[in-house]
């Protein structure tokens, strides 16, 4: 249990940030698990993210900019997980079976549980950037500071996802243009 | 802007839209057919994206969720607060049934298996953000506090705190602080639930270190990126570390 220290913005300030926290928690619980791939690591992460994230309560400049916050925090602890656990790189085919009966009871039909799949397939340089813009509302901008790359690098891992899903979903292809111009 | 270009936009950002693009799509069946199905394809990434919590929740083992929770002095220190009503008392046994939980959970977390104890400490030490922003009178100050909550106190020493803080690990707050020394960086994490029964050096995680038993109760864990004789460091630190009744 943590106990909020008394702080200048006083304890009634510390409540309603636990409350907000707390609010947010499905948002950030399903963020990290597109990053992680795994529900257990993505609770853990969670957990860590939100005691990060009290610690550092009065960093908050902009209440309205909370959400945006949490997420950088809960990717960032991801990451951080990554770097001191070596998480063993699993065989995809294994994610999706492990993964799979969870896809399933979140509803929608088996369209949506293919893209899922797919999604779950992508490798995590596509991924991402992906979840990142979707899911957490991230522009292309923000995802390249984030992630370190430049913009140009950003919108081809995000056109190469959406590609990647779109062939593995098996939308057709569309009519051919720009005769000899290669897409990045 | 050819098509290429157009396609690596909308397949990047299928919603966004400029004039130039505007232009093109009007002249150009093909990449309009493509946004078209790439907007689509977005909304449903977006409702995939979107799993039901319910669902995610974790098949594994229940492990303690930590709440956050005021103070519970501070709270009953609020004298504006409205006097205790019905549901003020629901609240309080929402709150203790809460807290009974956290309790069983810790109890059922103390039953799983652990990683090593320098594999936690390297771990919290490697996640924990540390202010650039050197005071070191402010950290020393910090520390005293810090030590006072665990009723330990330290006399002077030679090396500068850059640091200091109460960290949650392994479900107990504990004091962690750095030192400035010649040679580097040194981080002290003071583990009052953590027994060793000897000297444990451990390199881990580009950390070097060593976990010494204190008297009486716990240990003490001191380690470094750089090349010094922790064994020395927590040595010395030991020797200035005190209950807080000794005088």
């Amino acid at each position: 249990m943590i106990q909020s220290r008394p702080d200048e913005n006083g304890e009634r300030l510390g409540d309603a940030f636990g409350q907000l926290l707390e609010s947010l928690r499905p948002d950030l619980v399903r963020f990290a698990y597109w990053l992680a791939r795994d529900r257990s690591v993505a609770e853990d992460v969670v957990q860590e993210a939100m005691l990060r994230a009290w610690r550092a309560r009065s960093e908050l400049k902009d209440a309205a900019a909370v959400r945006h916050w949490l997420l950088t925090i809960v990717r960032r602890e991801h990451a951080r997980l990554y770097e001191r656990k070596r998480l063993v790189t699993v065989d995809v085919t294994d994610i999706i079976e492990r993964e799979d009966a969870a896809l399933a009871r979140s509803g929608g039909d088996g369209e949506l549980l293919d893209l899922r799949r797919a999604i779950l397939r992508l490798p995590d340089e596509y991924r991402e950037p992906l979840v990142m813009q979707v899911l957490g509302g991230y522009s292309t901008a923000e995802i390249a500071k984030e992630m370190n790359l430049s913009t140009p690098a950003v919108l081809t891992r995000l056109f190469r996802a959406r590609n990647r899903l779109r062939e593995i979903y098996g939308i057709t292809p569309g009519a051919a243009c720009g005769a000899g111009e290669e897409t990045p | 802007m050819n098509c290429s270009d157009v396609r690596l936009i909308i397949g990047a950002e299928p919603g966004a839209i400029t004039a130039e693009l505007e232009r093109h799509l009007g002249e150009c069946r093909a990449c309009a057919d493509y946004r078209r199905e790439m907007i689509r394809l977005d909304h449903n990434i977006r409702l995939a994206l979107k799993l039901d919590l319910a669902a995610l929740k974790s098949d594994g083992p229940a492990r303690p969720r930590v709440r956050l929770v005021v103070d519970a002095d501070a709270a009953a220190a609020d004298e504006n607060r409205p006097p205790v009503s019905q549901s003020g008392a629901r609240q309080w046994a929402l709150a203790a049934s809460i807290l009974l939980a956290v309790a069983v959970g810790f109890v059922f977390w103390g039953a799983l298996p652990r990683h090593s104890l320098a594999a936690d400490v390297v771990a919290h030490v490697i996640s924990e953000p540390i202010s650039q922003d050197v005071d070191s009178t402010n950290a020393r100050s910090t520390l005293a506090r810090v030590l006072q909550q665990a009723d330990l106190r330290l006399d002077p020493i030679h090396d500068e705190v850059t640091f200091a803080q109460t960290c949650f690990f392994r479900g107990r707050m504990v004091p962690h602080f750095v030192v400035r020394t010649d040679r580097g960086p040194v981080t002290v994490m003071i583990l009052p639930n953590e027994r060793v029964k000897t000297a444990e050096r451990f390199a881990e995680g580009g950390y070097t270190g060593v976990l010494l038993p204190v008297t009486g109760n716990g240990s003490i864990a001191v380690l470094s990126r750089a090349a010094l004789d922790t064994d020395a460091q927590a040595r010395e630190i030991l020797s200035a570390l005190h209950p807080r009744a000794e005088g």
